[in-house]
Formats: C-alpha cells, sequence, structure tokens
C-alpha cells in the first residue's frame, strides 16, 4: 500500500472531522454576537438576521452554536485522552505480569458494574464543588475499567512474542517494555480505543450538560441548548436540532477519523 | 375589521370565535360565540400541581393550582375578583361599613345552603372566618383576634378591623371559603359552591353540577380537574385533545396552539407580576438614585418579547396594573442607558463590583427574566450574576432579606393590596425594606376613605411614591395563558385568581 492511496482514503474520514472540530474551536471567534445578544420574542423563528432563529430567551442561536462546541470538545478530548492512557497501562501490565493482570481483571471486571451515568451523578451531586475536574476524574475512573479489559486482551497476543520475552531477558524496566515494546504493536487497537473513548465522552459530558449538573462548561453549550429548547421544538425547531447535530457530528465524524488513522497502515 | 355579509357568511364559526376573542374587552368571561348558551357536557380541565403537595382542607395554605382550583368550585368565599370594581359578590350578597371603614357587616345571599341542604347560617360563617383566621393568619383575615368576628342575626357576620381598612372585602376574596360550622372532616368537601365533589383521587377530583346553587346552577354537568406536574405535561395534553382546558399553560403552548384550528388561545391580562425587588434601608441598592439607574437600564419590551414570548404587558414600575385607580397619567418609563450610567455615577455606586441577582423556578419565566435583565444591565455597567435558588431555600434565606431578588405576584388588580402587603411599614413581608413616611400617610388616607375621589388620590400618591422610589422594578405584566378546544364557551377572562371562575362555562356542540 502506497501512502497516496492510503492519504487517498484517508481525507473523506478525516476532512469532516476537521471541519467540526475547527468550528468547535474557533467558533468563539466568528460568532456574530455575544451569548445573550437578543433577536426578537422567545423562540423567534430563522430570518436573514439570525440564521438559526431565537432560544428560549429570544437570544442568538448561531452565536450560542459556535460558541457552545469548544467547551464539550475539550472536556471529551481530555477525558478520552486520560482514558486509552490509564486504560493502555493497565492493559499492558495485566498482560506482561499474568498474576497481577488476573486482579486488574477482576478490579475492571467489577468497575464495569458501575454505571457511569449514575456515578457522575453521585458524586456531583454530592460534591458541586468539583465542577468540571470532577466530571472528568469520574468520567476517567468510569471508563477506564472497560478500555483496560480491551488492552490486556489485545496486548496478551503482543506479549507472548519472543521480542517481548527477549526484552524481559535483557531485564528491561516495565515502563521500557510497555512504551518501547508493547504499545507500539498496538496502534490500530490504541486509536480505535481514542476514538470510542471520545465518542463515550461526549456522551457523558453531553449528559452532565443536559442533567445541569454543576460543570463550568457555561451557560451555552450544545447539550444544554438541547434541554433548554425542548419546549420550544414545535416554534423553532433549529434551536433544539442544530445543536444535537452538531454533538451527533462532533462525536461520529471524530471517532471515524482517528479511526481511519489506525486503519491507514497495516502495520502489524 | 372590515367585512361584508357574504364573507361573514362564508367564514362561519372559526372566524365568529376570533370575534369574539377579540371582541373580549370587559366583563369577566368571554362572550360565548356558539350561540346561546346550552346545559349539559362535562368538562375536563388541567391544572398545575404536585401529587404530592396536595390539600383538601379549605383554610391551609395552598401551593397547587389544581387544589385551589377544586375549592374555589365547592365552596364559596364571602367575595371573589371582579373588573371595575375590583370585588364581586359571591356568598355575601352585600356588604357594608361604619363611617371610620372599622366595622363591616357582610350579609349572606339569600337561599345559600350547603350540599347536604342544611342552609348557611351566620355561625357557619364566624366558624369558617375564625378557622381561617386561626390556621393562615391576619394575612388572609386581617383581624386582631378571633372575637373580632361575631354573627350579626341569622344571616349577617361583622368584622372588627384593628383600625380603618377600606380594603376589607378586597382582602377577604376567594380565600374566605365557608364549610359547615364544626367540620372536622374536609374530604367529603361539603361546601355551598357551584358544583358539587363526587370524587377525589389524589389530586385529580370530579365534581357535579349543584342544581340548588344560590347563584343560579352552572351549565355544566360535571367537572373533572387534572393535576398536571409540569406545563409541558398539560400542554402535551391539550395538543392530543385529552383535556378541553388547560389552565395556566404558558406562552410557548400558547404560541404553538395558536397554530391549531381547533384551539382557542385565552390571554388573560395582568395575570401575574414578575418583579425584581431592590432593598432600599441598607446595601447597594439604599440610594433612590441607584434605583432609578436600574429601573432607567431594563428594556422593557425586550424584556416582554423575551421573557414573556410578547404575551403581556409593559409596566411602570408599579404594582397593581389592573386596579380601576391605577394612574395611566404616570409617564411611561423608557430604557436610558446614559441617563442611568450618569445616576450610577452621581451616586458613587460601586460598578466594579458583581451583584448576585437571587431568583428561583416558580413563576414561568421568573429565571428567565433574571437572566435577561442581567445581560440588559451590562449596558449600565452593572455586572450582575444570576443565582438560581431552590425554592424552599430562597423562602428561608433570601426573601426579605437579600439586597436583591426577584419575586412573583399573582393579584395584580389591586395597588392597595400590594401597599398592604409589601410595602406598609408595618407588614412583615416587606420585601425591599421599604419604610417610607410619606408613603404610610397615603395609605393611611386610603384605608380610612371609602371608595370615591379621596380613595383615588389616596391611591395616586401611593402609585406615585411606588414610581419615584419605591424598592420595586416592575418591568412588565404577564398574561394569563390558557389553551382550550373551540366549543368551551364563557372562560374566565380575569388575571391572577379570577382564572378559577368557571361556574358559568358552557360546552357548544
Amino acid at each position: 500500500m502506497t501512502t497516496s492511496t492510503t492519504s487517498r482514503r484517508l481525507w473523506p474520514t478525516v476532512l469532516p472531522a476537521a471541519a467540526v472540530v475547527t468550528v468547535a474551536i474557533v467558533g468563539p471567534a466568528l460568532a456574530p454576537h455575544a451569548v445573550d445578544h437578543a433577536v426578537g420574542i422567545t423562540f423567534e423563528k430563522p430570518n436573514s438576521a439570525a440564521w438559526l432563529g431565537g432560544d428560549r430567551l429570544g437570544q442568538d442561536v448561531t452565536s450560542q452554536l459556535l460558541r457552545g462546541g469548544w467547551g464539550l470538545l475539550l472536556l471529551g478530548a481530555i477525558i478520552a485522552l486520560l482514558v486509552t492512557a490509564f486504560a493502555a497501562i493497565l492493559g499492558s501490565i495485566a498482560a506482561l505480569h499474568p498474576r497481577t493482570g488476573a486482579w486488574i481483571e477482576r478490579t475492571a471486571d467489577l468497575g464495569m458494574l458501575l454505571p457511569p451515568v449514575l456515578a457522575i451523578l453521585l458524586f456531583m451531586l454530592s460534591w458541586p464543588e468539583s465542577g468540571a475536574v470532577g466530571l472528568v476524574v469520574v468520567s476517567v475512573i468510569a471508563g477506564t475499567p472497560y478500555s483496560a479489559r480491551v488492552f490486556a486482551a489485545a496486548a496478551t497476543g503482543v506479549a507472548a512474542s519472543g521480542f517481548i520475552e527477549a526484552a524481559q531477558a535483557r531485564g528491561e524496566r516495565l515502563s521500557y517494555l510497555i512504551f518501547r515494546e508493547l504499545l507500539p504493536n498496538l496502534r490500530e487497537t490504541l486509536l480505535t480505543q481514542l476514538g470510542l473513548r471520545f465518542v463515550e465522552a461526549m456522551y457523558l459530558v453531553s449528559t452532565a450538560a443536559f442533567l445541569q449538573l454543576p460543570t463550568t462548561l457555561g451557560d451555552a453549550n450544545w447539550a444544554v441548548m438541547v434541554r433548554e429548547n425542548a419546549s420550544g421544538i414545535l416554534l423553532n425547531p433549529a434551536a433544539v436540532l442544530a445543536p444535537s447535530v452538531a454533538i451527533g457530528l462532533l462525536a461520529v465524524s471524530v471517532n471515524s477519523a482517528v479511526a481511519a488513522f489506525g486503519r491507514g497502515r497495516s502495520s502489524v | 375589521m372590515d367585512l361584508n355579509r357574504r364573507q361573514l357568511f362564508k367564514a362561519g364559526l372559526g372566524l365568529s370565535a376570533i370575534l369574539a376573542i377579540a371582541a373580549c374587552g370587559d366583563g369577566s368571561s368571554s362572550d360565548g360565540s356558539g350561540g346561546s348558551p346550552q346545559r349539559g357536557g362535562t368538562l375536563r380541565i388541567g391544572a398545575i400541581g404536585k401529587s404530592s403537595k396536595t390539600e383538601r382542607d379549605p383554610h391551609a395554605t395552598m401551593s397547587n393550582e389544581s387544589d385551589f382550583l377544586i375549592m374555589s368550585l365547592i365552596y364559596d368565599p364571602l367575595t371573589v375578583p371582579g373588573t371595575d370594581p375590583n370585588v364581586a359578590p359571591r356568598l355575601a350578597s352585600k356588604w357594608e361599613s361604619d363611617a371610620e371603614q372599622r366595622n363591616w357587616t357582610f350579609t349572606i345571599a339569600e337561599g345559600a345552603t350547603f350540599h347536604d341542604g342544611r342552609p348557611v347560617t351566620a355561625d357557619d360563617v364566624v366558624w369558617s372566618l375564625r378557622r381561617l383566621r386561626e390556621v393562615a393568619g391576619e394575612t388572609k383575615v386581617p383581624v386582631s383576634s378571633v372575637d373580632d368576628i361575631k354573627p350579626v342575626g341569622a344571616n349577617a357576620v361583622v368584622l372588627t378591623c384593628a383600625g380603618p381598612n377600606s380594603q376589607l372585602p378586597l382582602l377577604l376574596r376567594l380565600m374566605t371559603f365557608a364549610a359547615p360550622k364544626g367540620t372536622t372532616d374536609f374530604t367529603k368537601g361539603i361546601g355551598s359552591g357551584p358544583f358539587r365533589l363526587e370524587s377525589y383521587n389524589n389530586g385529580n377530583a370530579r365534581l357535579v353540577r349543584n342544581d340548588n346553587w344560590h347563584g343560579g346552577a352552572p351549565l355544566l354537568d360535571a367537572v373533572e380537574v387534572t393535576l398536571f406536574e409540569s406545563p409541558e405535561s398539560m400542554a402535551n395534553a391539550i395538543m392530543a385533545g385529552q383535556i378541553d382546558v388547560a389552565s395556566s399553560v404558558g406562552a410557548v403552548a400558547g404560541r404553538t396552539a395558536e397554530a391549531r384550528s381547533d384551539l382557542q388561545v385565552i390571554r388573560r391580562p395582568n395575570d401575574v407580576a414578575i418583579v425584581i425587588a431592590m432593598r432600599t434601608s441598607d446595601g447597594p441598592f439604599a440610594d433612590p438614585r441607584v434605583r432609578e439607574a436600574l429601573r432607567l437600564a431594563v428594556d422593557r419590551p425586550a424584556m416582554v418579547a423575551q421573557v414573556l414570548s410578547g404575551y403581556g404587558s409593559v409596566a411602570n414600575d408599579i404594582l397593581g396594573t389592573a386596579d380601576p385607580t391605577f394612574d395611566s397619567s404616570i409617564a411611561q418609563r423608557k430604557r436610558n442607558v446614559d441617563r442611568a450610567k450618569q445616576l450610577l455615577a452621581d451616586a458613587k455606586f460601586d460598578t466594579g463590583r458583581t451583584y448576585p441577582l437571587v431568583t428561583k423556578q416558580e413563576a414561568a419565566g421568573e429565571v428567565e427574566s433574571a437572566k435577561v435583565f442581567a445581560s440588559q444591565a451590562k449596558d449600565i455597567g452593572l455586572n450582575i450574576e444570576v443565582v438560581v435558588q431552590e425554592a424552599n431555600a430562597f423562602y428561608d434565606d433570601t426573601w426579605l432579606k437579600a439586597p436583591f431578588y426577584t419575586v412573583n405576584w399573582g393579584t395584580n388588580d389591586s395597588v392597595m393590596f400590594f401597599a398592604s402587603k409589601v410595602m406598609s411599614s408595618r407588614t412583615k413581608w416587606n420585601e425591599t425594606g421599604f419604610k417610607d413616611a410619606e408613603f404610610d400617610k397615603a395609605y393611611a388616607d386610603a384605608l380610612a376613605a371609602p371608595a370615591g375621589a379621596k380613595f383615588t388620590e389616596a391611591s395616586k400618591a401611593i402609585q406615585q411614591i411606588q414610581y419615584d422610589r419605591g424598592g420595586y422594578i416592575v418591568w412588565g405584566m404577564a398574561d394569563g395563558i390558557d389553551v382550550a378546544s373551540r366549543s368551551v364557551q364563557g372562560l374566565p377572562k380575569l388575571g391572577g385568581y379570577g382564572r378559577v371562575q368557571l361556574e358559568r362555562v358552557w360546552l357548544s356542540s
């Protein structure tokens, strides 16, 4: 497979993600107005001055949509990276040290039984000051076990291969084994997991925002927009549909782009 | 509207209904448009409430609109809201006072009987009023003690106020439900109202016509009241045709229903006042110039558009907008950012700080009003942080104490009501810490004056003081919005608690 065909196959999957992410990041600079800019009555219909009409306070949906993405994106990305990193390390340890691995896997099985949304509700309602940091911590704790199991399963095959045994015989440290020997051979798993974890994180962050849990995402984020404007879906559907579509596009496109990178080269 | 005869014939019922709504100028209920009133039928009406807070005792504090609606149909209060005058007779057919406006005699309506057939006597009414005074306190029955409520003969009661009180008949509206003397079990719902209770289940009730009602039997066979926990679920029910009337369902549902030919939207003006209270006695808003600046910062038409969907009217910082003595000659305050900034500078107001505006999710649009006001106030350099509190916490920690919060009131047809409840220096509910000698004098004058020129003059003085230096920003008045199916005629049109008067409603087939 040559690089040119690879990149040609990559572009269509990466482009939408790049576009959505770019809009979410530079949106605040593009927004025509502040989030509380008034455009008329409650749930004003879309018009030339306000392309997506008004929300439940008669404020500009377009501006909110452009300003309301980066918070979700940032939190989702942080959670996805942390979960994937922890899970990769735990999964690798489990593969390299079968005895420790048994414990890691039992614990992971237990952890998987805890519904993440319930965990977030419990944690955030009993300790509201934790804000976005608390949300990240709980999401990482809730997301890591399952992912660690996947990594453990994927790493077991690699761990049994000759070059790992050779490295172990050389007396290499555990960190060397994981980061220099194991994980480079789990590229596809890593990237697939990263994409999946991002979707999962978006779902959790959106749920937390939708439930109006005290995060520091601010007033205008896509999930809150969906919730707050649901009552006016018959009057101005754009106020609900635009942020919903944005959340869906972000999650799905980023996931498929990351997965495409993973499939980009058949390495193993 | 310019129409010739043929167009009128062609337009038929739909148009006549529109005309009827357009013609609703006065009177307390809409004129029937489906021809002459018909007898019969069951009205299914939805009202907001929480099934965890249902109340069967007519003298207890009711937090559910649904309970209040049921009570108002099975019990008779002494007086009810009217348009002009704003007090109308009900169980009391007439009332009069001595020259001093202290001793008030209420005569019980001819032929008033309870649902079990016993006539309503002075003893029953005295017992009920005394019980209400004990249970709910002076705010419901403004007399010093239960001994100030006495029977006079078989069919009249006399109430003696502590001082002159020309407003007593108004203050007795709606809550003064009469039950038979000595009633202990209120679940039977034995009252003297236009409907009798047939069944009750967890906040939902079926009421049937009381053919012997002293006010003349209602036309409806029955009224079924359904409790809804949220306006959204009630809106869904009326859209799906599961109920005939959705009472106080809100502007968003009203606008959605406008597009439906089988539904009518009833707007009852001056229904709810959602106002911003600024503490006048101390704190950052004690300087009248600061309060003036905040009033000038409000873009009132934008507030009405954004918070109330346009279903409301702009107000002028005076509470009691539907009062017959309301002073419409006072100039409407408009937004003036430069003047507001100047006033803040004159008063050396600290614009570097952020001021919390505390609100709660109670009246529809209350939280929204705080948010929109906060974004408008940025233009005069005032930074406001909107804090949404849980309602119970609000009433424990914020109400009557904080310098800056939102309140809502659902009775806006009396200037004197607000003067007595929240602004006279002696009231327990002084939301803005308002103590103003001139105001108290005008208030005392109004209490001592019988209805007429002297009373009107005192009422206007009260309003002028509120406008100049009161503690409230009254930016607008929300319309009450009911959605009903086209066949329902004669629905109440009064704002506030007048919405419960269903005794003249009828169904056209």
